[in-house]
């Protein structure tokens, strides 16, 4: 019996069980209250972001669920490596995705509780900061630049040991 | 820290805008103008700072914004990234009333006091210290200053120190122990005919080999020789040690392996058809280099240390393996879990690997012999007769740099994560420092208080 997703702007997904548990909020849920068949609201993501959501999902369904305390074992060692992407996911974060997006699935994956999304997206957009100058981080993602010029020089050369190597 | 329990998710959005929305609902064309980073709680951004992971990337990062400064501020992130590259922390220790210097923990001797904690509390000062120094160690920035033995012993070689007593040898003299700290005597070793030849010290026992063919364990408090080991046929020319083992290697082309305890020889070691200049050994294996050029890996034969067979017969024991590419005597070897470098008098450092045997680089630059070398995960330091010392980079085998300060063939170096300690047979102990220079290190850090605390 298939679990029905119900988006914000009213959107229904109709989505295996097992797919849905991708999301440890969703299996807490199903576990807690049982599933009655009627559409569960997501009220803090949109029908495009779910849909996003659940193609990532139905991929990785097979995936092995980790033990919370395993979980951040693997988490752990999974941050050593940021830019060690699977080839799908690094796909999948890239096609046709804006900026907004990318932060949207972040933001939902981090309601849902998946992890591994979450892991991703954070993983991602890691990647798109690391070699830019300030300017470039700001213009990327429409950042004010609220330093005074004071502020801006003094951190600046707080930071100027950095970019020594 | 990015697990969140989904009763807490709601927190994460800021009022009600929903996921896929603008907050003022306007088209997403005009989406481009805000600012996509504020849709994220400050713990999310650090989630995803957390994952540049690189310290050149995140200083940008701090100066994106007032918010990502703040934001990164993190004793967290700067803890996990100085665990990831294994930065400890740098100890500040006061030089005058509001200077500081840096010296590692294996320069205060601090690994070998059991059961240490480090309470630490500026990680990010700590990433700083030990991204400077290494920075340092790579451009050959460094201050060098003499170390002087007060007790008169000026024309005397430092033939073997750590990183605070010096052993120094004189012809046909007692050897001596002295403290670099202090210039100060601590202990005379006398008792060999004729000159020591080669020395292996820890805290509990000095040992020397001499041109007498001999070799003397003395009690590294005392100064007593508390036994001497005869058998070798000629001038001792290396000496190794641990807690149970002695393994010496001689002009007679052969390698002894002692009995610490007893003085028992339990192994004699013979293939090489030079004498024995260079050594390492652990529990399975003896590695020697030799005057024949030749490399060998022994296998040490096991369950024999209480062995009422002194002797245990060679026939008995696998060949030893050979590397064979050095086209003179190996006067210097330093064996990792991966490598063994060495260094020859041919003037070429050669690393090989230690699992197939083979040689996978070979480091040259130096314009003669190659005396002594030490290597790290990134680098190789070696002196020379040509009065060299010079820092290779491990990975491309580039020389990075020469230092040039010592008037005669450089015999012998020691470095850690902060310095580097060299002797000369033009009889000086030079100390070269590259740890981060304080005020490098502590912008606008005006309260002084201790990054560092111990406790037992």
């Amino acid at each position: 019996m298939p679990v029905i997703l119900q988006a914000s702007d009213g959107q229904q997904f109709p989505i295996e069980k097992n797919v849905a548990e991708r999301s440890m909020l969703l299996k807490n849920m199903l576990e807690d209250v049982g599933d009655a068949g009627d559409p569960i609201p997501l009220p803090n993501v949109s029908g495009s972001i779910l849909k996003n959501v659940i193609e990532y999902c139905e991929h990785h369904k097979d995936d092995p669920h980790f033990a919370a305390e395993e979980d951040k074992e693997v988490f752990e060692s999974s941050r050593k490596k940021p830019d060690d992407i699977d080839e799908w996911d690094a796909n999948f974060m890239k096609a046709g995705k804006g900026n907004e997006e990318l932060f949207e699935i972040i933001l939902a994956a981090n309601y849902l509780d998946i992890k591994p999304l979450l892991d991703l997206g954070c993983k991602t957009v890691a990647n798109m900061i690391k070699g830019k100058t300030p300017e470039q981080i700001r213009e990327m993602f429409n950042i004010e630049n609220d330093f005074t010029p004071e502020e801006e020089d003094q951190i600046r050369r707080e930071n100027e040991w950095a970019a020594d190597a | 820290m990015i697990a969140k329990r989904w009763k807490g998710a709601q927190q994460y959005f800021p009022t009600k805008i929903a996921v896929g929305e603008s907050p003022s609902g306007a088209p997403a064309s005009n989406f481009k103008k805000q600012d996509v980073t504020r849709l994220l709680a400050d713990e999310l951004l650090l989630s995803i700072l957390t994952q540049v992971s690189d310290a050149p990337s995140l200083a940008v990062a701090a100066q994106v914004c007032r918010r990502w400064n703040r934001v990164l501020d993190d004793e967290q992130v700067w803890r996990e990234l100085c665990t990831y590259r294994s930065f400890a922390p740098l100890i500040r220790r006061e030089a005058t009333q509001n200077s500081f210097f840096l010296v590692s923990f294996e320069d205060l001797l601090v690994p070998r006091v059991p059961r240490l904690t480090v309470v630490c509390r500026h990680w990010k000062r700590v990433y700083r210290d030990n991204h400077i120094t290494n920075v340092n160690w790579k451009k050959g920035l460094c201050r060098v200053r003499t170390v002087r033995d007060v007790d008169g012993g000026e024309g005397d070689l430092p033939m073997q120190f750590d990183d605070s007593w010096v052993v120094s040898v004189a012809m046909g003299e007692a050897g001596k122990v002295w403290d670099m700290e202090t210039g100060k005597c601590r202990l005379r070793l006398s008792g060999h005919d004729g000159t020591i030849s080669a020395v292996k010290f820890d805290r509990k026992w000095v040992v020397t080999g001499g041109i007498d063919a001999t070799l003397k364990i003395w009690d590294a408090a005392t100064g007593t020789c508390v036994r001497t080991l005869v058998g070798h046929l000629g001038e001792i020319v290396a000496v190794q040690h641990s807690n149970e083992t002695i393994v010496s290697g001689s002009e007679d082309t052969s390698i002894r392996i002692w009995e610490m305890e007893t003085g028992e020889c339990q192994q004699i070691l013979e293939g090489h058809s030079g004498a024995v200049c260079s050594l390492h050994f652990d529990d399975e294996v003896v590695i020697s280099g030799s005057a024949d050029s030749y490399i060998k890996i022994w296998t040490r034969t096991r369950g024999h240390p209480t062995s009422t067979q002194p002797q245990v017969p060679q026939e008995h024991l696998p060949p030893p393996r050979t590397l064979a590419g050095h086209t003179g005597p190996v006067f210097c070897l330093q064996v990792s879990s991966e490598y063994i470098c060495s260094g020859s008098e041919d003037a070429k450092i050669k690393l090989w690997s230690r699992g197939t045997g083979d040689c996978v680089r070979t480091l040259e630059g130096h314009t003669a012999a190659v005396i002594c070398l030490q290597f790290d995960d990134v680098k190789v330091v070696s002196g020379g007769s040509d009065r060299f010392i010079k820092v290779w980079d491990l990975s491309t085998g580039h020389c990075l740099y020469s230092l040039m300060q010592h008037t005669a063939t450089v015999w012998n170096l020691k470095f850690s994560t902060t310095r580097l300690t060299t002797s000369s047979f033009d009889r000086s102990l030079l100390v070269w420092d590259f740890a981060a220079r304080d005020e490098e290190t502590v912008p606008g850090n005006g309260n002084g208080d201790s990054d560092v605390e111990l406790e037992d």
